[in-house]
C-alpha cells in the first residue's frame, strides 16, 4: 500500500521538508530501496520501522544527505540537520572528552571552544541529567552515558529536522521516557522528528505517522491505522 | 651539556630535527588514531626509489623524489576510497611496488651504493641550510593545515560519518593529510633515514595518549614529547658518539615505557581508590 508524494502533497498543507521521486538504491547486485516516492512534510512525527535488512537505515542516509539514490532524485529544503546514527563507527579508545565530542556537533566552531559554547554544552549535559561529565573521556563512559552524549551531538546545533535512528536502544528505561519527553517537546516546537525503531507501542503521541519499509514502501499512515492493519502489512 | 651546540653542524642537525619532529607531531594524531599509522614507513619507502631516481638525473633529487611521493601518496589515497581496499593493504601494495622500482633501478646502475646506505640510515650530521629551509617550509605549512583545519580534522579521524554529515570534505581532508606526510618524509628521508623517519609520526601520539583525556592534551602533549625527545637524543647522540637518529628512537622508546608504566600505575590506584570513594 505505498503512499504517493503526490497524495500526501495534495493531503497536507504544511511545506515539504524532504520529497523522494522514483528513489531506489542498490549496493552492486544488492537492492536495498525500490521506487519510493515520498514526502516528509514540516513538523511531521514520523516512524519508521520494518524488518531486519528492510532498507531502513538506507533510507535515513539518503534523508541525512550520507547516500546519493541509484535512481531517483531527492529533494531537501533548507532545513538544519541533526542526526544521530545507528551505529556508530568509531574506537573505543579514542582519547577524546564529552565536551570535545559535543562541540563537533555545534554548526559553527573555532579552534577554541568559546565561554558561551561551553554554557551551551553545560546546560545540555544538566538537561540530559549527566552534568558531571563535561571533561571525561568518552572511553571512561557507559554504553548508555556514551548514548547521551551523541543524542545532545544531534540536538545542540537547534535542527528542524532530527534523524534518530534508534535512539533509545542503549538507554536505560528510566532515561528513555524522560528522553521521550524531550523530542515530544521538540515536535511540538514544530520540529521535524524522523524515529526509527523497532517497538511502536511506546510511541510519542498518536498524531505520529508510520511509514513500514521492506525495500519498498508497505505502508504509509496513522499510528492507530498501522495497528489495525499491522498482521495484513507483515505478511 | 649543551657543549655540543658550539659546532654549526650540530646547530644545524638540531634544527633540522626539531622542524622534523614538529610537523611529525601534529600530524600524528590524524594519521596514528585513524589507523595510518603505516602511512609514514609505507611513504619511507616511496621517497627512497624518489630519491633514488632522482641522483640518476640530478645531483638535487628532492626536486624528482617530492612529485614522486605525491604522485604516490595520491595513489594511496585513491586505492583507499575508490578501490575499496583497506588503508594499510592500499599502503603495502603501492610502497612495495615503489620499493621494487628503486631496488631494480639501483641494480641496474653503478655508484648507488654510499647514497643507498646513508638514505636509510639517515645522516643528520651533514644537513644543509637549503634542507633546513625546506624543514621550516613543511612545519609552517603543517601548522597552517593543522590550525585552519582542527575542528574539521577531529571529527574526521574520531567519527568520519557525523563529519561526513556535517558537510566536512573529508577526502580533501585526507589527500592534504596524505600529501603533507609525503611531504614530510622526503623531506626528512635523507637525514632521519627511510628505516626510521616513520618513528617521528608513530611516537608521539602513542605515548601522549597514554596519559591524556582529550584530544587536544594528545595533540599539544605529543608536540611538547617530541621535542623533548629529539632535544635528548641528538645530546646523548653527541655525548656518547652514537648514530642520531636511532638515539633519537631509543629515547622514544624509552618515553613510551615510562608513560605506558604510568598509566598503568594511575589505573590502578584508581581501581583502589573507587571502592572507597563509594563507601
Amino acid at each position: 500500500m505505498p503512499t504517493s508524494s503526490r497524495k500526501m502533497s495534495q493531503t497536507s498543507n504544511k511545506p515539504l521538508a524532504v520529497k523522494l521521486t522514483d528513489v531506489s538504491v542498490n549496493f552492486g547486485d544488492v537492492i536495498a530501496l525500490k521506487n519510493i516516492n515520498f514526502s516528509i512534510n514540516k513538523g511531521m512525527l514520523l516512524y519508521v520501522i520494518g524488518p531486519n535488512g528492510s532498507g531502513k537505515t538506507t533510507f535515513i542516509r539518503l534523508l541525512a544527505k550520507l547516500l546519493e539514490p541509484t535512481h531517483g532524485t531527492i529533494e531537501h529544503s533548507d532545513d538544519r540537520l541533526g542526526y544521530l546514527p545507528q551505529k556508530l563507527n568509531i574506537n573505543p579508545n579514542f582519547p577524546i572528552t564529552v565536551e570535545e565530542v559535543i562541540y563537533s556537533g555545534l554548526a559553527k566552531q573555532s579552534l577554541l571552544i568559546s565561554k558561551g559554547d561551553r554554557e551551551l554544552i553545560k546546560s545540555w549535559l544538566k538537561k540530559m541529567q549527566i552534568p558531571h561529565l563535561l571533561k571525561k573521556p568518552m572511553a571512561h563512559l557507559s554504553g548508555g552515558q556514551q548514548q547521551r552524549v551523541y543524542i545532545i551531538r544531534a540536538l545542540i546545533s537547534n535542527p528542524d529536522f532530527i534523524i534518530l535512528d534508534e535512539p533509545t536502544s542503549a538507554l536505560d528505561p528510566s532515561f528513555r521516557s524522560f528522553f521521550n519527553d524531550i523530542i515530544t517537546a521538540l515536535h511540538h516546537e514544530g520540529k521535524t522528528i524522523i524515529f526509527v525503531t523497532h517497538e511502536l507501542h511506546g510511541a510519542l503521541c498518536d498524531c505520529a505517522s508510520v511509514l513500514y519499509i521492506d525495500q519498498e514502501i508497505r505502508f504509509f499512515g496513522g499510528l492507530q491505522e498501522y495497528f489495525e492493519k499491522e498482521k495484513n502489512i507483515h505478511v | 651539556m649543551f657543549s655540543f651546540l658550539q659546532h654549526t653542524f650540530m646547530v644545524y642537525a638540531l634544527l633540522l630535527a626539531l622542524l622534523i619532529a614538529l610537523a611529525a607531531a601534529l600530524l600524528s594524531p590524524f594519521l596514528v588514531l585513524s589507523k595510518q599509522s603505516l602511512i609514514a614507513d609505507g611513504m619511507a619507502h616511496i621517497a627512497f626509489t624518489g630519491v633514488v631516481i632522482g641522483l640518476l638525473f640530478s645531483n638535487e633529487p628532492l626536486y624528482i623524489a617530492l612529485p614522486f611521493a605525491l604522485l604516490a601518496s595520491i595513489a594511496i589515497t585513491f586505492l583507499t576510497e575508490r578501490a575499496n581496499l583497506d588503508n594499510d593493504a592500499a599502503i603495502g601494495v603501492v610502497s612495495v611496488f615503489a620499493l621494487a622500482l628503486g631496488l631494480i633501478i639501483i641494480s641496474k646502475s653503478d655508484g648507488f651504493n654510499r647514497s643507498v646506505e646513508s638514505l636509510l640510515v639517515g645522516s643528520l650530521l651533514t644537513v644543509t641550510v637549503p634542507e633546513i629551509i625546506g624543514a621550516s617550509v613543511l612545519a609552517l605549512l603543517v601548522i597552517c593545515f593543522i590550525l585552519i583545519f582542527y575542528r574539521k580534522l577531529i571529527i574526521t579521524t574520531f567519527d568520519v560519518t557525523h563529519a561526513r554529515f556535517a558537510g566536512v570534505n573529508t577526502m580533501f581532508l585526507k589527500y592534504a593529510l596524505s600529501a603533507l606526510t609525503s611531504i614530510f618524509v622526503v623531506v626528512g628521508v635523507r637525514a632521519i633515514g627511510a628505516l626510521l623517519i616513520s618513528a617521528f609520526i608513530l611516537f608521539p601520539t602513542l605515548i601522549s595518549r597514554q596519559l591524556s583525556k582529550s584530544f587536544n592534551m594528545t595533540l599539544w602533549g605529543g608536540v611538547i614529547i617530541s621535542l623533548i625527545a629529539t632535544f635528548i637524543g641528538i645530546t646523548v647522540s653527541y655525548h656518547f658518539t652514537l648514530p642520531t637518529g636511532p638515539a633519537i628512537i631509543m629515547v622514544f622508546t624509552t618515553f613510551l615505557i615510562v608513560a605506558y608504566i604510568i598509566r598503568i600505575i594511575i589505573a590502578k590506584r584508581r581501581l583502589k581508590d573507587a571502592p572507597n570513594a563509594r563507601s
